[in-house]
């Protein structure tokens, strides 16, 4: 039997100013999948992230994380999250700090947080950056060293929101390599570079209006270029070519 | 993307005694005196405070200019004030400008106020020119200061820069669209722009705590331990510090 990873069941969830993002959503993500949430802006994809988190609380429904319920703002290490704008990120005074933050909140000792900290910088090859101040750091630099502080709490589950956002080509094609190489259970990414979630994603769901619209696999979801251009997203280049 | 640099920090890495100081010993020590000078209302140890100040800025190596610069800005509105004391004290007067007297005591406050704040700012110009916020910071959290207080501190250090980067980015997009910020009639636009600024960092406060959340902010009370090594001139730095102030209270408040 599949190990659930990720349920989201009978969710619903309004903004402040009331806005409805969510009325009886329901997702499941299980062991194994890397799952791409497409959408226009707005759509609630970074609300759903959130709600996964438990940094947001829904009004109604159930959120469960490897079979335990989602407590709301409590610290839970099976789960991280890469922030599409790592300046929200990155707030320690040194790299290497920013890496050991979430160990030492774990409870490791000095000796294995220095351990599995350069295990990390070395895997993303950004062990010179060790002693500079995150904020002095490239776009480029600044995202590996998020992404770096998340993937050393080895979390069972992974979202990341607009990995690709403001990466050159050359961060772009490390970040698919980390994203191929992780270990995780399970990920969800979501992305407006379709490009991207075809090459790394095994399962796509199609996000509008805080409803799911399509989901399936890549190809299946991203070829239904009627369905797609209804909710405004245009298929990926390399589909369009041989649809 | 626009970067913004700390100025302050142009120096941090020369060499000299000061800027090898153990950083918790240099705040504790810079702390007394400055403490010290602010209660000085003798002559004689006004002298002597600017000398001491003097003295510490040429250890460390920090270039004078570099001094005059931070002091500059704050120094116009102290004098300012320091004016407004010369004349507007009461006592004997000695001197008449017009309607106005200047009196003995004014002179005296006069004085007082603008070496007292030469001296407090050289020193504070040379903690902060021969350390790095961050190494503060960090002192501060050794120190045992409050958590939240450190964190407050870092973070305002922290985000200022992006703060500043978000507001030259804006002000060169203001700029493109023809936008001169010369005349009157830009105060209302500077308005919106320090509002938009405000709910910018508001927003982006709640994202950054959002994300702390998330790796465990608050879990471990150990996350600020340092490691704590400090030499024989740290301490000697110190305990010269401490009977330095010592010395100048003694004159201060003591029967001589």
């Amino acid at each position: 039997m599949v190990r659930k990873v990720l349920e989201l069941e009978n969710i619903e969830y309004s903004h402040d100013d009331g806005h409805q993002i969510f009325s009886n959503f329901n997702l499941t993500i299980n062991d194994g999948e890397t799952v791409g949430i497409v959408g226009s802006n707005g759509t609630g994809k970074t609300t759903m992230f959130l709600l996964s988190t438990g940094i947001y609380q829904p009004k109604k429904g159930q959120i469960r994380l490897l079979g335990k319920k989602v407590s709301p703002r409590k610290f839970n290490p099976s789960i991280g999250m890469v922030f599409q704008n790592q300046d929200d990120q990155l707030f320690s005074p040194s790299v290497y700090e920013d890496i050991a933050f979430g160990l030492l909140n774990m409870g490791f000792d000095n000796v294995a947080v220095e351990k599995k900290a350069s295990k990390i910088m070395d895997r993303l090859n950004i062990s010179h950056l060790k002693n500079k101040q995150p904020h002095h750091l490239s776009g480029g630099e600044k995202r590996l060293v998020a992404i770096a502080g998340v993937l050393v709490m080895e979390p069972e589950f992974i979202i990341w929101d607009e990995p690709t956002s403001n990466l050159d080509m050359r961060y772009r094609r490390r970040l698919i390599d980390i994203i191929k190489d992780s270990q995780q259970s399970a990920m969800m990414i979501a992305s407006h570079d379709l490009e991207f979630i075809l090459e790394v994603c095994n399962r796509v769901i199609l996000l509008d209006n805080g409803q799911i619209i399509l989901d399936g696999p890549p190809k299946k979801v991203l070829r239904n270029e009627l369905v797609l251009s209804q909710h405004g997203i245009e298929i990926p280049f390399s589909l369009k070519q041989f649809n | 993307m626009i970067h913004i640099h700390s100025s302050v920090e142009e120096h941090v890495h020369l060499v000299s005694p000061i800027h090898q100081l153990d950083t918790r010993f240099k705040l504790i020590g810079m702390l007394f005196l400055i403490f010290s000078f602010a209660f000085i209302s003798k002559i004689e140890l006004l002298i002597f405070s600017i000398f001491v100040s003097f003295f510490i800025l040429t250890i460390s190596k920090l270039p004078f200019r570099f001094v005059l610069q931070r002091i500059k800005l704050p120094g116009l509105l102290i004098f300012m004030v320091a004016i407004v004391t010369l004349f507007f004290s009461e006592g004997s007067a000695v001197f008449h400008l017009g309607p106005l007297s200047v009196t003995k005591e004014g002179i005296h406050s006069f004085i007082l106020i603008l070496v007292r704040f030469i001296s407090i700012m050289m020193l504070m110009v040379v903690l902060l020119g021969s350390t790095s916020i961050i190494q503060i910071i960090k002192a501060m959290r050794d120190l045992k200061l409050p958590t939240l207080l450190c964190d407050m501190i870092f973070f305002s250090y922290r985000y200022i820069f992006e703060l500043g980067n978000d507001l030259k980015t804006m002000h060169i997009a203001m700029n493109m669209r023809g936008f001169r910020s010369k005349s009157i009639l830009s105060i209302p636009t500077f308005a919106l722009l320090s509002g938009s600024l405000l709910i910018r960092s508001y927003e982006q406060s709640d994202r950054v705590y959002n994300a702390m959340t998330l790796r465990g902010y608050g879990q471990n009370s150990n996350y600020y331990k340092q490691e704590t090594s400090y030499t024989l001139v740290d301490c000697i730095w110190l305990i010269i510090l401490i009977l330095l102030s010592a010395f100048i209270l003694c004159i201060e408040f003591g029967p001589y």
